[in-house]
């Protein structure tokens, strides 16, 4: 089996557990990873990237054009990371934005869902879903980096018991019933 | 994660740094020092927790030090004394401790002794991307580079190995994409020791560095360096790879993962020679890789150092390099770069149009604002900020120098409270400078670390030569930029022991200083006062600007239980959007022309209510 999980979003989101929580699934089912993540000062509330690759590879990094599947915690962070995308990729994309600091100043504008989405309409396909929304009906917003976990093992051949059990594993106790029922939502919120 | 760090056998999936860390105590390792900078913070975060987790199973000392000059003597002293021992840092940090490390390479080393340099290609968070190997050149020392996770782990128990056997300080090479990546590690069992004092043998001849004595040091340590060169003509870590075709590939460190991934996607299968010493260069091993060429194609991230050397040994060889334009003298490499230089030296069509890729990705990321790091919400650098361009407007103008951490984002608008960053300390010595020479008043701003790491000795340096300038401490009792680590000026140190916590005011005024106050950054009435106070003093003032940071602060009332009662926007509000335009608080954004605090981010901080002109910033009901 080979991979590529690009995963983008925001510091803050919890993109580095999403990572932790696929790659031990990965390592529970003997299959090798490699995941290559941001530190330092681009935590801060900055745009926040993490590669995640399954299968026989070597490099930490996944080539240009290439991710199977790109998953955005917030819409813009999508737009910003498709140098990795092709019309081979399959797009997860939270549709809850965070507003930059640049737009509230009035530095910037922040595109419309519709215009994001138009813009991404050349990969192979794209999955907007509220998985903030989700996450709150789960009982709390920071689950969101775990709903999107659910929807990707929908879509790829990510074992959904793999990653319940490894999410297990990564998570304190008090957090597993919130984040099993975010998995879940996440899960049940696309099509096959 | 550091159970697996510690785990005694099997397969865990590891960070790079994590596996260094591993490597070390697989290595038996008995002192360890580090001042952090990323990319190489986690190596001396998993070193201290392990230390205190293996007491009694695997006993060592472990320090975080004041900064890396006295980390690489810290370490020094103990291979002196016959012990193992590690410094680690950024690659800047190397700057840091080069005094001591060229004359530890003619004194030599006893106990086996590695100095981790954690470089940052592509500049990821760092002021420049120098290439360290060059250290390895100039100060005779050997220069080893592991291309995965598993060999980090591997080559750093190795270099132990390596500088006992030739009795010399050993450079561990990583960078932030195999420090901060993560891959499936095979380990190696953790050996059961204690730590015991030993008695001081001494040794001037060697340990003393007179001229008399470096004389006949230097020519020990260029035979030193000549064994081991032919020693990694043999060496398990570099090896040769049959393949196709009259062209063949030199991979140096992480790039043999890129060129690997990079001929498969091309549908080539040539001869490679992998390369993990990167100083000395193993000629013999070079020269036997190439002779059955026509050229090689030399792939290494930053600087052409084995390509140069390559040129230099076989002038007669086609080589394929950086500086014949095969590859980029700048940025990291990747999958992409390795393939278009490998593809260009044979003639033949990449298996994808990058630069297409690249392009339409350009057009889309337009469209995406700007997200660049800021301070956190409930930051006190963005109070001390917002406290310091007041006085500066109220000043008509000012010189800004500033220094290395969180605290530089104050370069940023609406605060532009930096005017010059330049590396660990310089604030205090630009400042120095700025003042011969300027008629505005300054305002320097330096952390709480970086106080104690490099503004020591500026410091006094003003105060001596009678200079006149503030002097701003923005003290949030941490290390925060690299995950929080103590510094001389709190009561805690690695290992989880009590330090002696080293009162930054208490310093300042033992230096001379004849103005120094401590302010709560929090306070902006108090704090503009104090600033607009310490410009009038006729000499150096300090300014220390104290309070905790904020993602500490949420830490620990997360701990205790208790819930911060976040602030909102009440109906006074007459949207004069001052709290937007004057001060920049991530938990504080516009909707529909209104200014909104988000109660989830916001800690209560209460900055935004002080400077709100309507007082319309209330904590919620």
């Amino acid at each position: 089996m080979r991979l590529d999980v690009l995963l983008v979003g925001v510091g803050g989101q919890g993109i580095l557990t999403s990572a932790a929580i696929l790659a031990r699934a990965a390592m529970n089912s003997g299959i090798n990873v490699l995941t290559a993540e941001t530190h330092g000062m681009a935590q801060r509330g900055g745009s926040v990237e993490v590669h995640v690759r399954f299968g026989d590879v070597k490099s930490p990094l996944i080539p240009y054009g290439s991710a199977d599947v790109m998953v955005a915690l917030e819409p813009v962070e999508a737009l910003r990371y498709t140098h990795y995308c092709s019309e081979k990729t399959v797009a997860i994309v939270n549709t809850k934005p965070i507003i930059p600091l640049s737009v509230s100043r009035g530095d910037a504008e922040y595109p419309s869902l519709d215009t994001i989405s138009e813009k991404l309409s050349y990969l192979k396909s794209v999955h907007f879903i509220n998985a903030t929304e989700l996450a709150e009906e789960a009982g709390s917003p920071q689950a969101t980096n775990v709903v999107v976990l659910g929807a990707l093992s929908k879509i790829t051949s990510l074992n959904y018991d793999a990653v319940e059990k490894a999410l297990i594993e990564t998570l304190p106790p008090k957090l597993h019933e919130v984040n099993l029922k975010a998995l879940k939502a996440g899960y049940d919120a696309l099509k096959a | 994660m550091l159970k697996d760090v510690l785990k005694e056998s099997g397969r865990v999936f590891l960070l790079g740094n994590e596996a260094i860390a591993r490597g070390a105590l697989e290595a038996g390792i008995d002192v360890f020092a580090a001042y952090p900078g990323t990319p190489s913070s986690e190596i001396g975060d998993t070193l201290s927790k392990a230390c205190e987790m293996l007491k009694g199973k695997l006993d060592f000392v472990m320090e975080y030090s004041a900064n890396e000059k006295v980390a690489v003597e810290v370490a020094m002293a103990a291979s002196l004394a016959g012990k193992r021992s590690m410094a680690a840092m950024k690659h800047v940090g190397v700057n840091v401790a080069a005094d001591t490390l060229f004359s530890f390479a003619y004194i030599g080393a006893r106990g086996g002794f590695v100095l981790v340099t954690a470089d940052d290609p592509s500049m990821h968070s760092s002021q420049n991307e120098q290439d360290n190997r060059w250290y390895g050149k100039t100060a005779n020392l050997p220069v080893i580079e592991p291309s995965s996770v598993q060999e980090a782990k591997d080559f750093a128990r190795f270099c132990f190995e390596l500088s006992e056997r030739f009795n010399i300080p050993v450079i561990l090479r990583t960078y932030t994409r195999l420090s901060h990546a993560s891959s499936v590690v095979e380990l190696s069992p953790l050996p059961e020791k204690s730590f015991e004092k030993v008695e001081w043998k001494k040794n001037p001849q060697r340990d003393v560095i007179l001229p008399a004595h470096a004389r006949r040091l230097k020519i020990e340590l260029l035979d030193k360096m000549e064994k081991i060169r032919k020693y990694f003509s043999r060496w398990d870590g570099n090896w040769i790879e049959d393949g196709e075709g009259n062209i063949g590939v030199i991979a140096c460190g992480l790039s043999y993962a890129y060129a690997k991934e990079a001929m498969e996607r091309l549908g080539v299968n040539l001869p490679v020679l992998k390369l993990s010493s990167m100083y000395p260069v193993p000629d013999e091993l070079i020269e036997e890789f190439a002779s059955q060429l026509d050229g090689v194609i030399i792939v290494e991230e930053v600087d052409p150092f084995i390509e140069l050397h390559v040129r230099a040994i076989l002038p007669g060889l086609k080589v394929y390099g950086k500086t014949n334009g095969f590859f980029p003298m700048s940025y990291e490499y990747n999958v992409a770069v390795v393939e278009k230089g490998i593809a260009k030296a044979l003639g033949i069509k990449p298996s994808m149009d990058y630069d297409a890729i690249l392009e339409r990705g350009r057009e889309l990321a337009s469209l995406a604002p700007p997200r660049p790091p800021v301070f956190c919400p409930g930051c006190p650098h963005a109070a001390t900020f917002y406290a310091i361009r007041k006085v500066v407007n109220a000043a008509g103008n000012a010189a800004l120098p500033g220094d290395i951490g969180c605290y530089t984002l104050g370069i940023n608008r609406p605060f532009e409270g930096v005017d010059t960053c330049v590396c660990m300390g310089a604030s205090v010595g630009i400042a120095c400078g700025l003042s011969y020479v300027i008629k505005d008043p300054i305002i320097a701003t330096i952390g709480d670390s970086t106080f104690f790491h490099a503004g020591l000795p500026a410091l006094v340096n003003a105060v001596h030569n009678g200079r006149k300038f503030v002097l701003v401490v923005l003290d949030n009792s941490t290390t925060g930029m690299t995950g929080h680590q103590p510094h001389p000026g709190v009561s805690s140190a690695g290992c989880g022991i009590e330090g002696k916590a080293v009162s930054i005011e208490d310093v300042a005024r033992g230096m001379g200083v004849e103005f120094v106050e401590v302010v709560n950054s929090y306070n902006i009435g108090k704090l503009v006062e104090t600033l607009e106070k310490a410009l009038k003093h006729d000499g150096v003032a300090v300014v220390v600007s104290r309070q905790k940071c904020a993602i500490l602060r949420r830490r620990e009332l997360k701990a205790k239980g208790k819930k911060v009662r976040p602030f909102t926007v009440t109906d006074d509000c007459n949207l004069c959007m001052k709290c937007v335009t004057e001060f920049a608080c991530p938990a504080l954004y516009v909707i529909n022309g209104k200014p909104v605090i988000d109660a989830a981010l916001c800690i209560a901080c209460g900055v935004c209510s002080r400077i709100c002109p309507e007082k319309a910033i209330k904590p919620a009901k």
